[in-house]
């Protein structure tokens, strides 16, 4: 990027060396180590890290930084490649699996000379929506342990344990919102195929991108829906989540999946201005079960905007309820023909039954798979059947078509920007959410995100205001397909507008100094 | 309608998978009739949508040899091998009859 307009906070720090790039990961590693009861991170490169940043300093010493994110620490979810760092994707049948290369967007941002961290903890293989179904455990919300959340909790009677009142990231990306939001680093990657970026954001108060399929690399993301998934960004600021998708964004020959266009990367106007555009309220996104008080912050929203002169109006998507089914096929299908590559013979676990190949292979992936994988493997095979393939795998996906048609005719009906809920309802008690399986809980969780995967369209959760649980809320903006500086324009004024809270962490209260104090420094940009 | 235990059995074969007890059978039976839901839906003169870029064309690119020389990489990730190869055991030996196998369906 161009030098015109260097970025203030932690980037303008480590340019005029008020910080280095080791002191800044040395601090990062030590409030990792202070916040682990979050269980954020599945591994921890504390030494490789060290070394990134070292090389960073040496850059930053002779003025000769990379750009922007040189140095800057980041984390990536566990369902990257990353070249000599585990990756397990939480599973069993990855314990111990050391990749070879980088996935893309690994590269991409070591190439910036931003600073591995670790790897971010999911739901086994990205399935799911509470980040609570890997083999390393749950992921814990940081807002369970802020003060916000604290004062409004009803106080435990005596011998309740006060740890059973944490509640959940939301997913399968929870490890990396937790990690951006409890500021052990300043950007992560999650991915997104039904929500699993901007679900969790909404959840722990992050800033959640799914970019529109096709403009990010999917090279070395291990995939769960070919046709959907998409590599999401996860910051505590919308500037941020634009220097991040700016440094990730592109063609890229190993993915055939990229478009060709050229993409520029943008810088957001400082004072975007939103009184020309047409906000569109899709009058299906108010799903059944979704709290009064999202509504309610939904529609305040949508005075916001009016009231800054934008034309607001409410439109339909009318096959939106049909968008959880159609997911439903088309993933476990999807799965179905993912999954098969995991036989034990060149990478991952491997049974020690030997009688013959079938039997290894299925001892392998008894032993290697959880319950969800498994089941989401035999649904999916059950939709293939020969004997189903017309009425379940081709008819969802012309669904599919009908969804991403709601989608073209709202837009070029002249709304520019959709603006619905992210999430139904603020973040439940883990206790809470285990009582459901992993597949009633998706199919709720996922019903305002899934849509824009399944029509590929761009969109973000930008955190909006705390529940009256003193949890963090968050509105989804849905924009056109690679139209992101837009989406990012209104998401940054939108931003502006509601001014979310600063989390008041209290157990990382002796780890607060100069550069986690003020919320200027929160961000990279 | 049940999922009968042949298409049971012959989904394990072919996903490899098991279904290990009563609850993943039912897990199957209540994926099937959420999916069907889509019956509702009126798809008449609908094209099926594979891709969401299905209006651009797939490029092609230079038949280069641009990667490769990496078989040692490749192969450190394998439990067992032998000098290149990966070992696998027998190959022509199917899976055991329903009556023959360890698998939960046999009881059903």
């Amino acid at each position: 990027p161009e030098r015109r307009n260097w970025p203030f906070q932690v980037s303008a720090a480590l340019k005029e060396r008020h910080v280095t790039p080791t002191e800044l990961c040395q601090r990062c590693l030590a409030l990792i180590k202070s916040t682990k009861f979050l269980n954020a991170y599945i591994t921890v490169a504390e030494e490789t890290a060290l070394k990134q940043a070292e090389e960073s300093e040496k850059r930053y010493k002779r003025g000769q930084p990379l750009g922007v994110l040189d140095g800057i620490p980041v984390a990536v979810k566990d369902n990257f490649n990353t070249a000599g760092i585990e990756t397990t994707c939480a599973s069993n049948m990855l314990k111990g699996y050391i990749s070879p290369y980088n996935a893309t967007v690994v590269q991409k941002l070591l190439d910036q000379g931003a600073v591995l961290l670790g790897k971010t903890n999911l739901d086994e293989f990205a399935m799911g929506s509470g980040s609570t179904d890997g083999v390393f455990g749950p992921v814990r919300n940081p807002w369970s342990y802020s003060r916000q959340y604290k004062e409004k909790s009803v106080p435990k009677s005596d011998s309740e344990d006060e740890e059973s009142d944490w509640v959940i990231t939301g997913g399968s990306s929870g490890g990396s919102a937790a990690a951006v939001s409890s500021f052990t680093c300043f950007a992560a990657l999650g991915s997104d195929t039904g929500g699993s970026t901007r679900n969790p954001a909404a959840h722990c108060g992050v800033v959640g991108l799914k970019p529109t399929y096709g403009l990010i690399s999917r090279h070395g993301l291990i995939p769960l829906v070919n046709s959907m998934d998409v590599p999401g960004i996860l910051t505590r600021c919308v500037d941020d989540a634009a220097v991040v998708l700016g440094s990730l964004a592109g063609h890229d020959p190993k993915d055939s999946t990229t478009i060709q266009d050229n993409f520029k990367p943008f810088e957001l106007p400082s004072l975007p201005d939103v009184s020309k555009l047409s906000i569109g309220i899709p009058k299906e996104y108010h799903a059944p079960g979704l709290s009064s008080e999202i509504l309610a912050l939904w529609s305040k929203a949508a005075d916001l905007f009016k009231n800054a002169g934008a034309k607001v109006t409410e439109v339909s998507l009318p096959h939106t309820r049909y968008s959880i089914v159609c997911y439903h096929v088309l993933c476990t299908a999807e799965v179905a023909s993912n999954m098969a590559r995991f036989d034990g013979l060149e990478y991952g676990h491997r049974s020690d039954m030997n009688k013959s190949t079938e039997s290894m292979y299925a001892a392998t992936r008894r032993e290697g798979f959880n319950d969800v994988v498994r089941g989401r493997i035999l649904s999916g095979n059950y939709f293939l059947l020969k004997q189903n393939y017309e009425n379940y795998f081709v008819k969802a996906q012309k669904v599919r078509r009908l969804i991403a048609n709601d989608f073209l005719k709202v837009f070029g009906s002249g709304v520019d920007i959709l603006l619905t809920p992210t999430t139904l309802t603020d973040a439940v008690p883990y206790m809470e959410f285990i009582k459901e399986d992993n597949r009633t809980r998706s199919a709720q969780d996922d019903i305002l995100t899934q849509a824009a995967n399944m029509a590929g369209l761009p969109a973000i959760n930008v955190p909006t205001a705390l529940s009256q649980r003193g949890l963090p809320v968050g509105l989804q903006f849905i924009g056109r397909s690679f139209q992101e500086k837009q989406l990012l324009t209104v998401a940054k004024w939108f931003e502006k507008q509601v001014k979310f809270p600063m989390i008041q962490l209290e157990e990382v209260k002796g780890h607060n100094d100069n550069v986690f104090q003020h919320q200027k420094s929160a961000s990279f940009s | 309608q049940k999922v009968t235990v042949e298409v049971l059995d012959h989904l394990e074969h072919l996903a490899l998978v098991d279904f290990r007890d009563a609850e993943g059978i039912e897990r199957l039976q209540k994926a099937i009739r959420f999916a069907d839901q889509l019956r509702e839906v009126n798809t008449d003169g609908i094209e099926p949508m594979d891709s969401v870029l299905e209006d651009r064309c797939l490029y092609l690119r230079e038949d280069d040899v641009t990667e490769g020389n990496c078989t040692n990489e490749l192969l450190k990730n394998a439990r067992q091998k032998v000098e290149e190869y990966f070992v696998a055991p027998p190959g022509n030996i199917p899976l055991p009859k329903l009556e023959e196998r360890e698998t939960f369906l046999k009881g059903s």
